[in-house]
């Protein structure tokens, strides 16, 4: 099974013949097939918790997303009714669920830079620290610096436009995709991520 | 289209996503071709695109498999709705039979409650979703009775049956790769996965090893899936399994396993790909044997153990 970003690289036929087991699948999942079930899971369920954990920079809590979003699909997916695409229903159901809990969280506040570590919470340019003690000192503390800021400037994106850069830049997701997913337009999607890239632009430029 | 300098500045970096349309594209690189500032602007541009890499964060090695464990505990076994939908519509009936299934369902509690005496067990018996004849486990499905007083019954039976024949017998092989997926015992899994070992140039078999490798949330069956798997390492599933593998599984064991098949079959020569998934693991993985295990592989192969 492949995720949206290999299915770029995919010629036509390829891409048609990928769609046609994808559907099988998904037929035979709506069924009642648990091991069509469990292998359409598998073709996307690494993304979906890259993509809550990289918003929600939390293993509990991405943790919770992918257990929840997969929940509801299994118990809809009667419902499913090929109106879109497997995964642009998948991903509606995954945004929507990141975005009630960065809601909830106030993710602005409580994220600053903290992220899960085996000996728990620490902050991210510490943890640069660690893993390139063996890097030039001056690059590493820029490279502190850096990311220090661009978490500050992520902290302060609203939850939407923080799913849209996400999706976008680290996902590779394309806006008309994004905007499917979000419920809205390409054009409202390029208007957030040009928000993004504006105050990045603003926060990062002296860096580079 | 001519476009101002502050137009171009405020638009690369949509150009840089690749979400400007062609003629918009057109018009950006015209004006880059003639304008400095504009190309210096672009520059820095392409420069914060590139530092926004530290911001990428990866899930801790073992997450995704300790979700997929969880999911498949948190599923319920049997889809029943499905099922009975599959089945039902499978009849074909149209509205008009719906009484009929009515009576049909009270007959069958009719004849449920009075089984044991027609079973002539008489009060010692009892008869409710399944029972137990002369070795099997059986499910009445559906019970209809005519005026007559005959009684049509579905009834779903599953016998026991000894299968013997040698591990590549096709018919064996089937009920082996059957029981790689469905047998809830993990000693049993394990045996069967070790039995499919020897098979795996058949691509159903490597595919069962590889569903194992990857699902299985027993890790001693796991083990013994990558074990059957090693000659194969070479083969592009199987590779990019194991990659998975390094990234997702818990278990140290098995992730060394995968790093010794991945870089083993041609040490000094590892693809873009892998030399990246192995730097990325150096700055991630907490188990510093494993660390070791990478460092070795990327210096075999010229490689750098950081990124930069």
């Amino acid at each position: 099974m492949l995720n949206g970003e290999t299915r770029v690289a995919l010629t036509g036929q390829t891409r048609l013949a990928v769609n046609m087991d994808e559907s099988a699948l998904i037929r035979a999942a709506q069924a009642g097939d648990q091991d069509a079930f469990e292998r359409l899971v598998r073709g996307y369920d690494q993304s979906v918790l890259k993509l809550a954990y990289s918003l929600l920079r939390s293993a509990d809590d991405a943790q919770d997303i992918y257990q929840e979003a997969f929940l509801r699909v299994h118990k809809n997916l009667q419902q499913f009714r090929f109106d879109c695409s497997f995964h642009t229903w998948l991903y509606r159901i995954v945004t929507n669920l990141c975005l009630d809990l960065l809601r909830k969280r106030k993710v602005r506040k409580e994220e600053s830079s903290v992220v899960d570590t085996p000996d728990g919470p620490r902050d991210r340019a510490e943890l640069t620290g660690d893993t390139r003690a063996s890097m030039d000192p001056q690059r590493a503390l820029v490279s502190g610096h850096l990311r220090q800021r661009i978490d500050s400037v992520l902290g302060e994106l609203t939850a939407r436009e923080r799913m849209v850069f996400e999706m976008r830049h680290f996902e590779g997701m394309r806006l008309r995709a994004i905007g499917e997913v979000l419920g809205t337009s390409e054009e409202a999607a390029k208007n957030c991520l040009f928000r993004v890239t504006q105050k990045m632009r603003a926060a990062l430029g002296d860096f580079v | 289209m001519k476009l101002a300098c502050e137009q171009v500045r405020e638009t690369v970096s949509l150009m840089l996503y690749g979400e400007l349309s062609f003629t918009e594209e057109e018009a950006v690189q015209a004006h880059l071709a003639a304008c400095a500032d504009c190309r210096a602007a672009w520059s820095a541009e392409q420069r914060w695109h590139e530092e926004l890499a530290v911001a990428a964060v990866e899930p801790p090695a073992g997450l995704l498999v300790h979700c997929r464990r969880q999911l498949r505990s948190a599923l319920p076994s049997t889809p029943v709705r499905g099922r009975v939908a599959l089945w039902l519509s499978s009849l074909n009936w149209g509205l008009t039979a719906k009484p009929a299934m009515g009576l049909a369902l009270v007959a069958l509690g009719f004849f449920g409650a009075r089984w044991p005496l027609f079973n002539g067990q008489g009060d010692s018996g009892s008869f409710a979703a399944g029972a137990n004849l002369a070795g099997s486990a059986a499910h009445v499905r559906f019970v209809e009775a005519d005026p007559a007083g005959n009684v049509r019954m579905v009834v779903d039976e599953t016998r026991p049956r000894i299968v013997t024949g040698r591990a590549d017998d096709p018919e064996v092989q089937r009920w082996l790769l059957a029981a790689t997926r469905e047998a809830g015992d993990p000693g049993l899994r394990a045996e069967t996965v070790a039995l499919l070992q020897g098979g795996a140039e058949a691509l159903d078999v490597r595919r069962a090893l590889l569903a194992a490798l990857e699902g299985d949330p027993n890790a001693g069956v796991r083990l013994k899936a990558i074990e059957g798997l090693r000659r194969h390492a070479g083969e592009p599933d199987t590779r990019q399994a194991l990659m998975r593998v390094l990234n997702a599984d818990d278990n140290p064991g098995i992730r060394t396993q995968a790093i010794d098949l991945l870089t083993e079959s041609s040490p000094r020569a590892l693809d873009a790909q892998m030399v990246g998934m192995l730097q990325q693991l150096m700055r991630r993985e907490e188990n510093g044997y494993i660390r070791q295990r990478c460092e070795k592989a990327l210096r075999m192969a010229n490689a750098s153990a950081e990124i930069f």
